[in-house]
């Protein structure tokens, strides 16, 4: 205790220095939050996308662009779906169109403001799945034209609730049931049946792709095969085949990540070492003293690390606090949902293990730079310094 | 503690020459003496003290601490008995900056592995012994030069040791405040039988002391 107290007080003693170097280590842990949460959160939608219709196949246009077996544009006719129900293998066939509505900077907004989805009334429970319906709320009858369910953070955002009438693209519909999901796909997401869908987003007869469930006895890959050899023009990807299409994005998003956040922390530490180097010189006559009174070897060598660590755990303490901040209104700039509603869940987007995963990161970072003036210390030869001093 | 030095021989390298700070030396100094060096600037004093103090490694010869050849004791052993039988005081007092008067001298008793409580005691005790009752929890930076030197000498008698080995201790001081600390030496000398070493130029300490030695150019001579 006396000794982290006193290593507080040499910190303190050269106070600009002290906070230049915190404010360096804050400022990387900071961005490596940021940037580290927000791409993992991405990755994890686009994982988590990967839920939805995990043991069928997924038709769509051929040539489209898929992310987790949903198609970015490209539509297929209706009619298709009919000739799948007359495959051999096939169980059931759930034809299903959905529009990603981006509002600002397009390209930048890897998430979009809200999802469209019309499906039949009958599926919505698959695609709703383990999420649940706010109190109040239930499905509409199959016949409905103007029910819609809508996820909560859209919700939240515009202050709707459930009997709420809202206008979408012209049309009045009238919100039946909020979606409570901690999938960020749902908690953005407008559903309605394939009708209304296919009106309100003017695609008449048309769907974005057809979820076909195979029989018991049947292997995805041999449907697959099937539906492209007889259906023109479309793309039947199984479940390893979409994971395949996204897996190298996750990789390549997760990779680039890692590689930030290790070049971040070693630069901080650098400037840990930097630091501890200019104090170790500085100091040569303290350590000098306290050799000379007989202090072990490694009573400096604690001094030296133990400032380096405190800098790690103060620069790491803020600059995950920061960092989290910065995370949301980040989340926020690239998919126009107001950063309050992050901030209620920052959790979400800063898990904390991940928070004490970075934060012992940072430390162990900070003391590993700590040791090369640590040695330094523990080497300083009395008779040398102060024999200097005379 | 006897401390005795045989041929003792320290040689830097200057460039392509070699500098004997102390040449041969043979010294002794018996438990409870007041030994005084004197001797001009570069004259060898200071790498006379760091060798006896077990600070420095000899480049020759020998030195004894109760017929222990300390000279090639490894360095832990060395610091071992510096933190357990002596104590230093240096010219410019060298505290540690961020610690306060007792907290300095708490330093080498913590050290010792002392409890917090034997730890306050003592040093409470040292500091009201060298007068600084009212600076306990003053830092250097907010005493004069005469209160760190007291301060110094406090801290150098926490673990109660059997030498006291004190380089210029009056060399930054003025002389009211020099008389006070060489007064405070002697009685410690005195008082607890506590061997003093001195490399002064300082007449007055001289005054005191029980032996005299001249060092000139690395070569001790006994003068009374």
């Amino acid at each position: 205790m006396r000794l982290t107290m006193m290593c507080f007080r040499n910190l303190a003693h050269k106070k600009l220095r002290t906070f230049l170097c915190i404010f360096g280590v804050a400022t990387a842990v900071c961005f490596v939050v940021a940037v580290g949460a927000t791409s993992s959160r991405y990755a994890a939608i686009m994982s988590e996308m990967g839920v939805f219709f995990h043991e069928d196949v997924v038709v769509v246009a051929r040539n489209v662009i898929v992310i987790q077996g949903f198609p970015i544009g490209g539509t297929i006719p209706q009619s298709v779906v009919d000739e799948m129900k007359g495959l051999d293998g096939v169980e059931k066939v759930v034809p299903m169109l959905f529009d990603l509505e981006f509002q600002k900077g397009e390209v930048s907004s890897i998430m979009p403001n809200n999802i469209t989805i019309g499906l039949p009334i009958a599926e919505w429970p698959n695609i709703i799945g383990s999420a649940y319906l706010r109190p109040g709320g239930t499905l509409p009858p199959q016949n409905s034209t103007d029910m819609i369910i809508i996820g909560h953070s859209i919700a939240d955002q515009y202050g709707i609730f459930t009997g709420s009438k809202i206008l979408l693209k012209g049309r009045e519909l009238n919100v039946c049931g909020i979606i409570e999901s901690p999938f960020a796909f749902l908690g953005r997401s407008i559903i309605m049946s394939l009708e209304t869908a296919q009106e309100v987003l003017k695609y008449p007869m048309q769907i974005s792709m057809a979820i076909v469930e195979p029989k018991a006895n049947v292997a995805q890959e041999e449907l697959a095969v099937s539906i492209e050899n007889k259906i023109a023009n479309v793309m039947a990807l199984t479940e390893n085949e979409r994971n395949d299409l996204t897996k190298p994005i996750v990789d390549i998003i997760q990779n680039w990540n890692l590689a930030i956040q290790g070049i971040v922390l070693f630069l901080s530490m650098i400037l840990v070492t930097i630091l501890g180097m200019i104090n170790v010189s500085e100091r040569r006559r303290e350590f000098a003293t306290l050799d000379a009174i007989g202090a072990p070897l490694s009573y400096t060598f604690r001094i030296i690390l133990l400032e380096a660590m405190l800098v790690g755990i103060v620069g790491g303490i803020i600059g995950i606090a920061f960092g989290s901040v910065a995370a949301a209104i980040l989340a926020s700039l690239y998919t126009s949902v107001p950063a309050s509603q992050f901030f209620s869940s920052i959790l979400l987007i800063v898990p904390p293990l991940y928070m004490l995963e970075l934060f012992v990161a940072v430390v162990i970072m900070c003391c590993i730079g700590g040791i090369i003036p640590a040695i330094n210390a523990a080497r300083t030869r009395i008779a040398e310094v102060l024999r200097a001093e005379y | 503690m006897n401390i005795k030095t045989l041929d003792l021989t320290k040689l830097y390298h200057v460039g392509a020459s070699e500098i004997a700070a102390i040449d041969r030396v043979n010294f002794e100094v018996n438990a409870g003496e007041f030994v005084a060096i004197v001797g001009p600037s570069g004259s060898g004093k200071s790498t006379l003290l760091n060798l006896i103090g077990l600070n420095d490694y000899p480049t020759s010869g020998r030195i004894l601490i109760d017929d222990l050849d300390a000279s090639t004791l490894s360095s832990r052993k060395r610091r071992r008995i510096r933190l357990l039988r002596m104590g230093f005081i240096f010219q410019s007092f060298n505290l540690l900056p961020t610690l306060n008067s007792l907290e300095n001298v708490e330093l080498p008793m913590s050290l010792l592995g002392k409890s917090r409580e034997e730890q306050r005691q003592n040093a409470l005790k040292l500091l009201e012994r060298v007068g600084l009752s009212h600076r306990l929890f003053h830092r250097p930076k907010q005493m004069s030069i005469g209160e760190m030197q007291r301060v110094g000498i406090a801290r150098a008698l926490a673990n109660n040791p059997e030498v006291l080995i004190a380089d210029e201790p009056t060399g930054e001081l003025d002389s009211k405040t020099a008389k006070e600390i060489i007064a405070l030496l002697s009685e410690i000398n005195e008082s607890e039988k506590t061997t003093i070493i001195v490399a002064t130029h300082d007449e007055k300490i001289v005054e005191v002391a029980n032996t005299l030695y001249f060092i000139h150019d690395g070569k001790l001579k006994l003068e009374s």
